[in-house]
């Protein structure tokens, strides 16, 4: 375990020094992720989600958009509603059934939308399709979690199956990273390197040796 | 203020479509909640209109201009000396002044009711459409209950200036879409 740690880091140390030479973005011809306000622990959180979604799908995952589309649909039925009570043709009062109906189920559905995100989003930043090909842990699909503590300086990816959102589930990859090392002073990501924990956390996942690992670098 | 717009500027550009539709749709859920809650205070006062300000002197000193009021409509008569705020034909803007008499007819209880601002010297038989003596109670859409004092001036200022309406609203939704949860 600590040598293959040690492996991979000086790997992501050298991936870092070839970036830092290549001006105007990294290997990849991508712009720069950058942060522009290195004290803004949600910015800090919002590139690091950005990096291990693309890194994850790079790796030939695809992404899953139910949870996404269900958010935009319950919430587009929400609008609709509000519209509606403003807009019904009758005035106030003779409307009056209506209107209490618009708002109790605009109550309603508002309610529903934040028990979906609380209670079935639970912070995941991607979800994807069971890979082609894949036996084993990948037959249902990754859900990817990014947890940053509030002021924490660590991040914690998990990967989990889709169906079986548990880090305790045998085949379950987790890691916790400082942020501080994968990032530059003045706010611009070292991808690759972070990039790099976050392939071999998936190669660990999709092997199935998972289990409650947990490596701290 | 210049790097901030740049910041927002490369998030929104550095969103795919799908995530877009998600931010617009949270900016939508917020708006509509402000609507939402609007809509129950109508429900709960009775009123369709629970909160106006006050746009003229005429009731000083008891109210002035840029004053809020809060309105309930129960169902029952309207009482001598109450603060009334009612509809003309003919006229968009309600008016909110003082019942001065107020007769019930004994045969089907509907009222007639005449009005007087405060700081006016007649009545408001000149105010009402033509040829009309006394308002009813289909006029009316509130009887004052509360009022907060002044702070109806930012209204005042919004309306007269509506390019200060539109700049706050758009710097608001801005700021929405561009922070993402």
């Amino acid at each position: 375990m600590g040598g293959k740690a040690a492996a991979a880091k000086a790997r992501g140390v050298v991936r870092a020094a070839a970036a830092a030479n290549n001006e105007g973005g990294n290997e990849d011809d991508r712009p720069y992720l950058q942060v522009q306000n290195t004290g803004d622990i949600g910015q800090i959180k919002r590139v690091f989600d950005e990096c291990v979604v693309s890194a994850v799908l790079d790796m030939g995952h695809e992404e899953l958009h139910t949870v996404t589309n269900v958010k935009i649909g319950l919430g587009m039925i929400t609008c609709a509603l509000a519209l509606l009570a403003q807009f019904y043709p009758v005035k106030f009062p003779a409307n009056y059934n209506v209107l209490v109906l618009c708002v109790a189920s605009y109550c309603g559905f508002n309610t529903l939308l934040q028990l979906y995100i609380t209670y079935v989003e639970k912070g995941i930043v991607l979800f994807t399709k069971p890979k082609a090909g894949g036996g084993g842990a990948t037959s249902s699909g990754l859900a990817v979690r990014c947890r940053m503590g509030r002021f924490s300086e660590d991040v914690t990816i998990t990967l989990m199956r889709g169906d079986a959102q548990d880090v305790t589930h045998a085949a379950a990859a987790e890691t916790t990273v400082n942020v501080c090392e994968y990032m530059y002073t003045d706010g611009v990501m070292a991808e690759d390197k972070f990039r790099a924990v976050v392939e071999d956390l998936v190669t660990e996942f999709e092997s199935g040796k998972g289990g409650a690992s947990r490596k701290t670098r | 203020m210049f790097a901030w717009v740049g910041e927002t500027w490369t998030t929104l550009r550095s969103m795919n479509y799908r995530q877009l539709v998600l931010q617009l749709v949270s900016l939508g859920l917020i708006v509509t909640s402000a609507l939402v809650i609007w809509k129950s205070l109508m429900i709960v006062t009775g009123s369709e209109s629970p909160v106006v300000v006050v746009l003229s002197g005429s009731m000083e000193p008891a109210f002035h201009r840029g004053d809020i009021l809060f309105l309930l409509l129960a169902k029952r008569p309207t009482m001598l000396g109450e603060i009334v705020v009612f509809n003309i034909e003919g006229r968009e803007i309600p008016i909110v002044h003082r019942v001065i008499r107020a007769h019930r007819r004994m045969r089907d209880g509907k009222q007639d009711i005449l009005t007087k601002g405060d700081n006016n010297y007649s009545d408001d038989t000149v105010l009402y459409a033509a040829g009309q003596d006394w308002l009813h109670e289909e006029h009316i859409m509130g009887r004052a209950s509360g009022f907060l004092p002044h702070v109806g001036r930012v209204t005042i200022i919004m309306n007269d200036y509506p390019y200060i309406k539109y700049a706050v609203i758009g710097l608001l939704g801005l700021l929405v879409v561009t922070s993402r949860e």
